[in-house]
Order: C-alpha cells, then sequence, then structure tokens
C-alpha cells in the first residue's frame, strides 16, 4: 500500500487567520488526516521533520523579506504541488498597501528608526514562485479549503468561480448597496467591490450587512475601470477608490492600475 | 560549565519567535526573546485612511484575537470622533469577546499547551491516547467560534462590529441554539481543569509580581475599560498608558521593552484572575476552587489553568447576557451619527492580555496617527526576566529538559507573535 500523501503547512507575513482556519475544521481535520501526513506545520506541531519531499505544500501570507522568498524558493523545489491559503499569500493582504502608499513614510510611522528594518516590497507568493492552486479569502473558508485538499487528492482541478460575488448576492436576496434608496449609514463605505470581485465567499460581507471588499481578488473580465468610473460618480477621490479596489491586492501586479 | 541554549523558531505558537539562553555555572548569564515574524506596518497603512475603514483593516494584525482589535478599535474610533454607542451594542461587544475569549483560550490550552504536559509532539497523538479530552477540545473551541459568527458574522475577523455599533444582529433561534450548547462546555471545562491540576512532574517557577490588565471596580473586565490596574497601587486612567507603560529601547536586541515602574511586567489571564477573583461568577468561583489556585499567583505557568477558569465565566457570562436577549426585547437597532475630529484611546483585554489603541483623526475624518500595543509586546521583557528565576531551578535536568520548560514558559504566555511584529515600534538596530 503506498504511504498517505506529505503535506507541509507554512506561515510567512501574515496574521495566521487561514492556518486558524484549518484549525477551526475541529474533528474534520482527525478526517483529512486519514487521507494525508501532515509532516510540517509550526503552528500545531513540535520537532516538525523535515519539510522535504513534499506532496503538497500549503503557504499562507505574503513574502515580505529575503528570508521568506528564500524559504519560498526551497518550498517550491520540496514540493510537488504548492497551493496557496488567503489573500495575503494570492494578492499581497492588507500590508501590500504599502506597495501604493509612500513608502517610507508609511514604514517610518510603525518605525522610529528604520536602519535595520529588513522588508522588501511585499509580494504574493506567486510574483515568487510557480503557484498551482489559491483558495481565496481573508481569511480563507474552512469548507472550501478542505474541499480543494479532496480534488488534490481525487487528482482533480479545485474550482475557480469566474463570476462576480454580485451573482451571489443576489441569490441570497440581499438588496444591492449600488441601488439602495435610502442614504448609506456612516459606517459602510459609499462603494462596494461585489460587481468586480471574484465569487465564491458565498457574499459574505453583504450578507452581514457591509459592502464586499474584494478579499478574494478581482474576478475574471473584471470591469475594474467602469467601476471606478461609478465610484467617481459616487463623490470618491480616485485615490480612496485606488486604495479601496487594493485594499488586499497591493503585492500582485495588477497593483499597477492604482498607480496610473 | 557554560552552555547556550537557542530555541530557534518556537513551535506552536502564533508567529515566528526565538529565545536564546546563556546559562554560566547553572546560573542565567542572559536571555533574549526575538521576534522574527514579518513586519507588516500597520500603523502607517492607516494613515490617510477614512475613520470607518480602520477596524476593518486592523482586525488583519491578527487572526486569534480579530475581535479583540476590532472592538477596541471601535471603542478608540468612537473615543476620538466623540460617537456613544448603544448599550445593546455594548452587551453584543462583550458576547463577541466572550466567545473569543472561549474559543482563544481552549485553542491555547488543549491545542497548544496540553501536549506539553503530556510529552507528546502535538495534540494528533491525543486523538487516540486522550479521545474524550479531544472531544472536549473540538466541543468548546467549536463552540467559541459559533459564538464569534453568530454575533460577529465570522469567526476569524468579525464583519458585524462596526463604528458605531452592529450592521447586523443575530437571530433568535440562533441566540438560542448557542444558549443551549453552553452547560455541556461549562461542564467539560471543568473535567479539563481537574486535567491540568493534577497532571504531575510540571516545571513551576515563583516569578516578579507585577502585572497589569484593564480594570473596572463593578466587574471583572474583558472587553474594554477606563483604567489600568496594577500591582503597585491605585489604577491610573486608559489615556494615560504611555506615561506607565514605558517602552523602552536596547542596544542589544532590537525589540522594545516594556516596564511598569522599572520592572518587567505580566499581561494575560493569570493577572486579570490575581485582579478580579473576587468579580467571577459563582460557576467561574467554583472553577477556580476546582483550579485549587492560590491567588495571587506569579507562576506564570499556571496562565494555563487561569484560561480554563476564564473560560468557565466567559461562559457563564455569555449564557447571563444570551438569557437577557432572548427573554427581553432585543431591538434590530439602526444607528447613525455625526462623527467630529479627534483623538481617542481604547484599552481591553484581548485572551493573552492589555491591547491598546490609540487614532487620531483630521477634518476630513482621516487617520493622521496610529499607535498600537499588544500584549505580546508587553511580555515580551517578563518573557526574559522569569528565567532568571527559572534556570537555577531546573539547571541541573538534562538539556532536553530545560529546552522542554523553555519552550513551556513562552507558551505559557499563549504569546501571539505575529500580533506583537506587525505593531510593536520594533526598533532594529544593530549594534
Amino acid at each position: 500500500m503506498s504511504e498517505k500523501p506529505r503535506v507541509g503547512i507554512f506561515g510567512m507575513t501574515s496574521c495566521y487567520g487561514c492556518q486558524l482556519e484549518i484549525i477551526n475544521l475541529e474533528e474534520n481535520i482527525l478526517r483529512l488526516l486519514d487521507h494525508v501526513n501532515i509532516s510540517y506545520w509550526r503552528l500545531a506541531l513540535e520537532t516538525p521533520s523535515d519539510p522535504k519531499n513534499l506532496d503538497i505544500a500549503i503557504i499562507e501570507g505574503s513574502a515580505s523579506n529575503q528570508e521568506e522568498i528564500e524559504e519560498l524558493r526551497e518550498i517550491r523545489q520540496n514540493s510537488k504541488i504548492v497551493i496557496t491559503i488567503g489573500a495575503c499569500a494570492a494578492l499581497g493582504g492588507v500590508q501590500g498597501m504599502r506597495n501604493l502608499m509612500n513608502n517610507e513614510r508609511v514604514m517610518s510611522a510603525a518605525y522610529s528608526n528604520l536602519s535595520g528594518v529588513r522588508a522588501t516590497e511585499v509580494k504574493a507568493i506567486h510574483e515568487v514562485i510557480k503557484v498551482d492552486y489559491a483558495v481565496r479569502g481573508c481569511p480563507i473558508n474552512k469548507e472550501e479549503f478542505a474541499a480543494a485538499i479532496l480534488h488534490l487528492l481525487a487528482g482533480t482541478q479545485p474550482p475557480a468561480w469566474n463570476m462576480p460575488v454580485c451573482n451571489e448576492c443576489k441569490i441570497k436576496g440581499n438588496e444591492c448597496f449600488f441601488e439602495r434608496k435610502k442614504p448609506l449609514p456612516h459606517y459602510q463605505s459609499r462603494v462596494c467591490l461585489g460587481p468586480i470581485s471574484e465569487a465564491g465567499c458565498g457574499a459574505r460581507c453583504p450578507s452581514n450587512g457591509m459592502p464586499c471588499d474584494g478579499c478574494r481578488g478581482w474576478t475574471e473580465d473584471a470591469h475594474v475601470k467602469q467601476w471606478i468610473k461609478e465610484g467617481l460618480e459616487r463623490n470618491q477621490t480616485i485615490e480612496d477608490l485606488a486604495m479601496l479596489v487594493h485594499r488586499y491586492s497591493g503585492g500582485t501586479k495588477d497593483s499597477e492600475i492604482a498607480k496610473e | 560549565m557554560n552552555e547556550t541554549i537557542d530555541l530557534k523558531h518556537i513551535a506552536r505558537v502564533e508567529g515566528y519567535g526565538r529565545l536564546i539562553v546563556d546559562i554560566d555555572n547553572k546560573q542565567l548569564k542572559d536571555a533574549k526573546f526575538n521576534v522574527l515574524e514579518g513586519a507588516r506596518f500597520f500603523e502607517g497603512i492607516l494613515l490617510g485612511k477614512k475613520y470607518n475603514e480602520v477596524p476593518i483593516i486592523i482586525s488583519r494584525i491578527c487572526a486569534i484575537c480579530s475581535a479583540s482589535h476590532s472592538i477596541v478599535s471601535t471603542y478608540a474610533v468612537e473615543n476620538a470622533l466623540s460617537i456613544r454607542p448603544s448599550e445593546q451594542t455594548h452587551l453584543l461587544r462583550k458576547l463577541l469577546v466572550y466567545g473569543e475569549m472561549i474559543e482563544s483560550h481552549l485553542l491555547h490550552t488543549y491545542y497548544l499547551a496540553l501536549p506539553d504536559y503530556i510529552r507528546q509532539p502535538s495534540v494528533i497523538p491525543l486523538a487516540s491516547s486522550h479521545p474524550d479530552v479531544v472531544k472536549r477540545a473540538f466541543y468548546g473551541h467549536g463552540l467559541g467560534n459559533e459564538i464569534q459568527r453568530k454575533i460577529g458574522g465570522r469567526a476569524v475577523h468579525p464583519i458585524r462590529n462596526v463604528v458605531g455599533g452592529f450592521s447586523m444582529f443575530p437571530s433568535l433561534e440562533e441566540m438560542e441554539s448557542i444558549r443551549k450548547k453552553i452547560p455541556l462546555m461549562i461542564e467539560e471545562t471543568l473535567e479539563t481543569i481537574k486535567l491540568f491540576r493534577d497532571l504531575p512532574d510540571q516545571p513551576t517557577i515563583e516569578s516578579k509580581r507585577d502585572y497589569a490588565a484593564i480594570w473596572d471596580c463593578n466587574e471583572y473586565a474583558y472587553c474594554y475599560a477606563k483604567e489600568i490596574a496594577h500591582g503597585y497601587g491605585d489604577p491610573f486612567p486608559a489615556t494615560e498608558y504611555q506615561t506607565h507603560l514605558i517602552e523602552e529601547v536596547r542596544p542589544y536586541s532590537h525589540t522594545k521593552f516594556s516596564s511598569l515602574n522599572g520592572e518587567s511586567f505580566m499581561v494575560g489571564a493569570l493577572p486579570r484572575l490575581n485582579l478580579n477573583h473576587h468579580l467571577l461568577t459563582n460557576v467561574g468561583k467554583e472553577a477556580l476552587e476546582l483550579s485549587k489556585l492560590n491567588l495571587p499567583d506569579f507562576d506564570t505557568y499556571h496562565n494555563n489553568i487561569a484560561q480554563l477558569v476564564e473560560t468557565v465565566d466567559c461562559a457563564q457570562r455569555s449564557i447571563d447576557i444570551l438569557d437577557k436577549f432572548i427573554s427581553d426585547d432585543f431591538e434590530f437597532e439602526t444607528f447613525d451619527f455625526n462623527p467630529k475630529p479627534g483623538n481617542g484611546i481604547a484599552v481591553t483585554e484581548a485572551p493573552r492580555g492589555l491591547l491598546v489603541h490609540q487614532y487620531t483623526f483630521d477634518e476630513d475624518l482621516r487617520c493622521t496617527y496610529c499607535d498600537v500595543v499588544t500584549p505580546t509586546a508587553y511580555n515580551q521583557h517578563k518573557m526574559e526576566t522569569d528565567c532568571v528565576d527559572l534556570i537555577p531551578r531546573i539547571a541541573h535536568r538534562p538539556r532536553e529538559d530545560i529546552e522542554l520548560f523553555l519552550n513551556m514558559l513562552i507558551r505559557a504566555y499563549d504569546p501571539c507573535i505575529s500580533c506583537s511584529a506587525h505593531s510593536v515600534k520594533l526598533d532594529v538596530k544593530f549594534v
């Protein structure tokens, strides 16, 4: 009988929320362990066996310094399949906003002395190494993660949604933020990213009374320029719209659009 | 004999931390705790952002304390902009924090700390050796998450807690369904308190007696208070945190050191229990009695069992709030407000201790200043000074025991290293 596939779980710069969502699977983790061997996971295991010869590497977080870039290259060499979990890994995450801001001003606000700060430009993982699949979201949805792993074990391709959050929002019967007659309350942003963001979350934020803020990234054929036009018509500044559209995606090449 | 113990990447903690201990002739020569987590510069990212974006972005500092970050940031923003949330909003926020305390404390005690106490590398082997304990872990931890999901909209990074109140409310059925599940969790956590209490051959220390926590003379404060209490006399107003809790740079390290009256101090469940035990619920008092903790207690390792006592207390408090909501008319509030520019400070307790947020907003209600100090940033200095007491007690033991007990010491703080790296002002100055 062949051995169970070896899985390693790695954390780069992030809040560890996506790894926490894996733990939040509770007893379903044990079911997953019937099928895989977790051979490396700092968050949960002492004395990890060596992170080599992996069938699947699971990576959370963005690359934000040279050590992480080197570690990522090693992980790629040691793994047959690399998947990322979460917005930091897929898009750069909220820390990626510093790529779009005055970087020195951002860093000096957090650090009184910048001479030894080991920080490079924030990068999504696929900007550093080849990534085979990304489980999206900030944080990921644990069921979607488990389903993706089961697909990989079965040798099938995990799903891509290729449709905007609006589709799921309509199915849920939520009132559209763009079509609302009453003025929006102050705690909400003036615009919703649903029309240009990748679905798969079940319109999580709109279903909880908040507009979509695009944590899953842009969907295929997203009409970003049209969305920006809509925003400008709602009295938003171009700077605010650029920051909102890249709240999670400052670590990708897409962010060039914001710099325009 | 000179010996250096270097725990390069401490496992089973959130984040990337390293402890280096130099031992000379069975005495501690030097101990350094390093934060190696990638920096995220939150204080800078928030510059120029509108006030209503702040809680959404800042909760991403940390997953396991995301409810605390979300809540303390909404309070700090509200204080800055002169917004007064409703009484029901305070209660919902408390309920959300109780859910987080339950979830985080049980994650730490069962999954991260317990394996050390029964000398296993992780919780996974416990599934076969201690199936009943692992079952309790799943149930209690899952229930803490369920409370956060039903109240906050999501277990990690709550959506519904916003500046001024809540964007959506749980249904009566949802509240009743959580309410029904809590008593079993209390019963099972009491069992786990006995388990931790009776574990043989465990390390102990008598650490320095300095500690701090938020303070409200009327209740055990887990969620937002106006004062900070400590071991040196009267509590001080939360707004004076920068005067009392001094952050200092030391040339040999690249992290800042926090001190209170010139000494390291501890924040977290044990300090809170030391300060507030007379304010526990009756069920909480029962848990405390069962734990056999003799308060005030200054053994850092007892932070684990203190977390379990708090879990029981928070579970009872959740029942009390849910019962009130279920029997009184729970209101699906709509609200709006008139924000005014200004500066605001708020302090709360994350599961692992004192958490401070401060913001300033300009005329356009954009953030011009942000300061976040996290519990692990406060605890780092104490992690080092604890080694002074610990090392002479354990230096005669085999090296693997010394390493284990040091790992257990760091883990007992339930450190959130990602949190501390993302917000403490690391002064990275290499000599």
